[in-house]
Formats: C-alpha cells, structure tokens, sequence
C-alpha cells in the first residue's frame, strides 16, 4: 500500500504511513471537503460577545486554581487525585471510571445509579421514592470515594474523607436540585377514594403553572374546596345528628374560565354557546341540565371527585363549582404512582 | 527470445479511439486550482480562496497545502473556531504534518488557548522540512505571548521565503494583534517587494490609518484604487478618513499601545 502523500510503500492492512503518518485510508476514504463556515449570525455574535478569547483563559486558570486548591487537601489527606478531566465527569456516577478505564466499575457505579434513578423517578413522592434517592445519593458518594481513596487508608482519615466528601456532594448537587424541584414538581398522597383516584395514589403536579396565568378550560388542577359541613354517616348511630365540616385538596377538569355562561345539557357544554368537549373527571356525577355564569377571578370546575358535595342541595352544590383562582394549588400533571396506574392530565 | 517477440512497449492499442481534445492531467488540473486559490489569496479575497482550496481537494485529497490553505483561509477570516475543527480534522487525516500543526497552533491562539497552542507549535518547528508559515505561526505565538521574539520570527519566516506575501501576511498577523506601527513596517516591505501588487497597498493603508497617519494612508489607498480601480474596501476606507473629525479615533491615538 503506497502512501499517498510520501508514497513509502506500506505493509498491506496498515491503516497509517509508518513514515509520514498519513491515513492510508485517505485515497479510497470518501470525505468531505468542505469546511465548515460560521453563519452571518454567529459571527456577529462573536464580534459582539468576545466568548472564545474568554473562554480558554478563565477554563485553564479555573483548571489550575483548582489544581492547586486540590493538591494542598490531597497532600494533606493523602488521597489520590485525580486529572481534571476526571473532575466534572464526577457528576456522574461511572462516567469518571469509564473515564479512567476502571470499566467494569464505572458500568456497575453506573448501571446501579440509573437503576435507582429509574425508581425515584416512577415513585415520586413515595417512600419507595424517598429511599431510592438515598441509594442514588449513596451510590454517587461511593463512586467519587472509590476514585479518591486508591491504595490503602487508614479507618479514621478514611471515614473523615468519606464525610467531607458526601457533605460536600450533598450541599453541591443534591440539596439544590432537592430544593428547586419541588417548586415545579410537587407530589400529594391521595388519602381518600374518589373515583377515579384510590387512596395511596400519587400525583404530581406544578405549583407555579399558574403564577403570572390563568387556568384554562381543560386543565386538571389541584384545589382547595370552601369549606361547609354535612351529616355524618354514622351519626344517628349514636343517638344525636352529628355534623362533618369538609376541606381538603381535590383534583378536578377546570370547564370554564372567568367571565364564561357554562350550559350544561346532559350530554355536553356549552361555553358562551360553543360547544365544548371538556368533560370533568367524573361526568356521572353530573345533574341533568344546568346553567351558570362564572364572575372574574374565578373558574368553573364542577367538583364531580369530592363524594361529600352530593349530599348537599344543588343550589349549593352549584355555589362549589365557582373556585377563586387562589384556591386552586397547581396544575397536575400525571398520576405516577403506582406506576401500572400510570395517567397523563390530558 | 521468440515469444516476446509480439510484445509491445508504449504505444497506444490500435482499438483505443483517439480523443483530438487535449487531456488536462489529474496532477496538472489541481496545480490549476491551486495556483487560482493563491491568486486570489494575494488579492484578499479569502472567500473564493477557501472555496478553489476545496476544488483542489476535489481532485486531490492528500494535497496537505490545499487543507492548510483552507485552515489559513478560515483563520484569516475570523471563523476560528471552524478553523481549529477543521485543523483538527486535517490532523486526523495527516498526523504529523508540520504546517498543519501550525495552522492548528495558530487557530488555537486566536481563540486564547495559548497553553495548548504553544507545544502544537514547537511540534511544528521540530517537523520536518521548514517554511515560512511555520515561523509566522511561531511569530504570532510570541506577539501573543508578549514576547519579544516576533520580529525575529518574522525576519526568518521572510528569510524562508522570500514572497512578498510574507511580509504581508506577517503585517495582518500585527494588525490582528493591534501593532499597528509593526504592521505597518512589514506592510512597507511587502510593498517594497511588489508596487504592482493593489492588496499589499491596501494593508499599508490599513496599517498607517491605524495609527492615524491620515496622509499616508489617503496615499496609500489612492495608490490601491489606481492599481484596482474597483476596489470596495479601499474605497470605503477613503471615505472614511474623508470623514469629520472622530473622538474615537483621538482616544486610539493617545492610548494606543505602540
């Protein structure tokens, strides 16, 4: 095989010039030749946002006030330090072994860290959820110490370093996604049947969907009832009539917005006259026909889940479907739990 | 020997037709593109050099000075990211190769990674064969660096070669830079070695407005647009200093740095 650019005559199979290394693959090798060109927009861009002469210099003083910082902690614990390519590949788990070329550790770090994301993520808000992320934590902490203490450590300064580190991986990356997710992620426990939710069952949903936004006829959301009382069940049981006052948080189709005449015909909605497909979770629960207006700041959500509404008057029933807009907790998004229950909030 | 009598050396087979057009060969068709791209190089016309650079490769692809030329191209107009991928991708193909890794090196520099720059370009001083391209890029690693060996690294890249693109090339190396004076001396050389060429009139031009020589540089585009008469840049660098006094350009001449 001759090479193309010195023309020194290769052993056949050789995929390099032995003296020039050239690819040998080069004169049969299909590829492309034309480089590749920065649009009108980026080079504005970089005239304007000078990204690439800041980019180099901060990464490598960064790199190397890192490497100093470092090296004092290892020399003075003794640990094993590791490149900084290493480094950021610490995020996750595995990701540094594999880095490193410890590959049967780095797939194991790795496989039982997503085995374990796997089950935070499908029980969310469950204790099954709660110790799943304990074990992602234990895992990610594992990974980073198995990387730091090569070669033998004494019990005391092992633990000290173990500490230190999770510590430090729990205030880095743990706490801050803990705190933030919740605001856009929330979960509640269902702690009553209401079809079609059975108690245990768990949604998530978005406190913030409706900062700054209205809901809008179709959303599921989460809302808090006014509160209003009704017999108890059981209470001529004991002789005397007994009252159960009702509040709580349930989960409804929002039919309407503000400013809206709702009809209800026995079959569909009409909204301001349209008719709309919007049906609220439980429709059986439904009166045969009626109407309504719903004022400004509020919505229309026909509280077909909350069993106790039944028993009151339709009058009064009617006074529950007007929700203000600050009773309403957030816009859910899905049941995750159990997961063979699994239901999108369409 | 009877049965290589019938045998016959370097004459045409009688079956082959005859074509009367001439053939252009593989060899000769990509030295045509490639003197077309350092044509138009030594016209500043960057963009039409990337793309005859390419059309060189079209016919050749382990041409190494047609994927320098491209990476030189890129960096010369500004897509120095592109250029350092591309350098890259080069390298790949010819690893090694010394004009290359200076190419990379210098794309490098520009985009401030001097750490890594820095041992490309040592790489390319101790790969073999010598240009003048290799002692600019290590030039411009100097001026980069802030030390005081450019001008030495330039006098040896013109001693290399003694092109008068050198000198120009080593100007707009001191202009992308802001050694306007210095890129002015190289641009005079550069002028010295070609008064015919209207691109090495331009660079001086560049160079003397600069540093605010308005005389100079109002003589040195009008030598431009003579040489070329349509020159848009040179033309648009008139007007400009044509223009009404400038705070900016005041506030450049107290501060600048040389």
């Amino acid at each position: 095989m001759q090479c193309v650019n010195c023309q020194f005559e290769n052993m056949p199979g050789s995929p390099a010039c032995v003296r020039c290394g050239t690819s040998l693959g080069l004169a049969t090798a299909v590829i492309s030749i034309d480089p590749p060109r920065a649009t009108r927009l980026q080079k504005e861009l970089r005239r304007w946002i000078p990204f690439w002469p800041m980019y180099y210099p901060v990464r490598n003083q960064l790199a190397s006030a890192l490497q100093r910082a470092t090296a004092v902690v290892a020399r003075d614990l003794a640990i094993h330090l590791p490149a900084f390519g290493t480094w950021f590949r610490m995020i996750v788990p595995g990701w540094a072994h594999l880095h490193e070329g410890h590959t049967r550790r780095g797939r194991g770090f790795l496989g039982v860290w997503l085995a374990a994301l796997f089950v935070a993520a499908v029980s969310y808000g469950t204790s099954i959820g709660a110790v799943a992320v304990g074990i992602l934590f234990a895992t990610h902490a594992s990974s980073i110490l198995d990387l730091l203490l090569q070669g033998g450590h004494r019990t005391l300064r092992a633990a000290a370093i173990a500490t230190a580190l999770s510590v430090t991986l729990a205030l880095v990356i743990y706490w801050p996604i803990a705190s933030t997710l919740p605001r856009y992620l929330a979960s509640r426990q269902l702690l009553q049947t209401s079809p079609p939710f059975v108690e245990g069952d768990v949604i998530l949903y978005n406190p913030r969907a409706f900062v700054g936004a209205s809901p809008q006829s179709g959303d599921v959301v989460l809302y808090r009832n006014s509160e209003f009382t009704v017999p108890t069940a059981d209470g001529a049981r004991l002789g005397r009539p007994m009252q159960t006052r009702v509040r709580g948080e349930w989960i409804d189709r929002v039919i309407a917005g503000p400013n809206s005449h709702v009809r209800w015909d026995g079959k569909n909605f009409w909204i301001n006259g349209v008719q709309s497909s919007v049906l609220p979770l439980g429709p059986n629960a439904l009166a045969a026909n009626f109407e309504m207006e719903v004022p400004s700041g509020a919505c229309c959500i026909f509280p077909t889940t909350n069993p106790y509404l039944a028993q009151l008057s339709e009058s009064a029933w009617r006074a529950h479907c007007i929700v203000p807009n600050s009773q309403i907790t957030g816009k859910v998004l899905m049941r995750n739990y159990p997961f063979w229950r699994l239901w999108w909030a369409q | 020997m009877p049965r290589f009598d019938r045998l016959e050396f370097g004459q045409p087979s009688p079956d082959e037709p005859e074509s009367d057009e001439p053939k252009l060969s593989r060899s000769q068709d990509e030295r045509h593109w490639m003197k077309q791209a350092d044509t138009n190089r030594r016209k500043g016309q960057y963009e039409n050099g990337l793309r005859l650079y390419s059309r060189a490769l079209e016919e050749n692809k382990a041409m190494v000075a047609a994927w320098t030329g491209q990476v030189q191209m890129l960096v010369l107009l500004n897509e120095t990211p592109e250029a350092d991928l591309w350098a890259r991708k080069a390298l790949e193909l010819f690893a090694g190769n010394g004009e290359l890794l200076a190419a990379r090196a210098q794309s490098l520099c520009r985009l401030g990674d001097r750490k890594q720059a820095m041992p490309l370009c040592d790489a390319a001083m101790a790969a073999a064969g010598k240009s003048a391209y290799r002692w600019q890029v290590r030039g411009e690693m100097m001026l980069a660096t802030k030390q005081s060996l450019d001008a030495h690294c330039f006098d040896k890249a013109q001693e290399a070669d003694r092109d008068w693109l050198v000198p120009l090339e080593s100007a707009l190396i001191y202009l992308h830079y802001g050694f306007a004076s210095r890129a002015q001396v190289r641009a005079r050389q550069a002028v010295e070695l070609a008064p015919d060429q209207f691109y090495c009139w331009y660079v001086r031009g560049c160079a003397e407005a600069e540093l605010n020589f308005e005389r100079q540089a109002r003589e040195s585009f009008e030598t431009c647009l003579r040489l070329c008469p349509r020159h848009v840049d040179a033309t648009a660098q008139l007007d400009k200093l044509r223009g009404n006094w400038s705070l900016k350009r005041t506030l450049r001449r107290l501060f600048r740095r040389d």
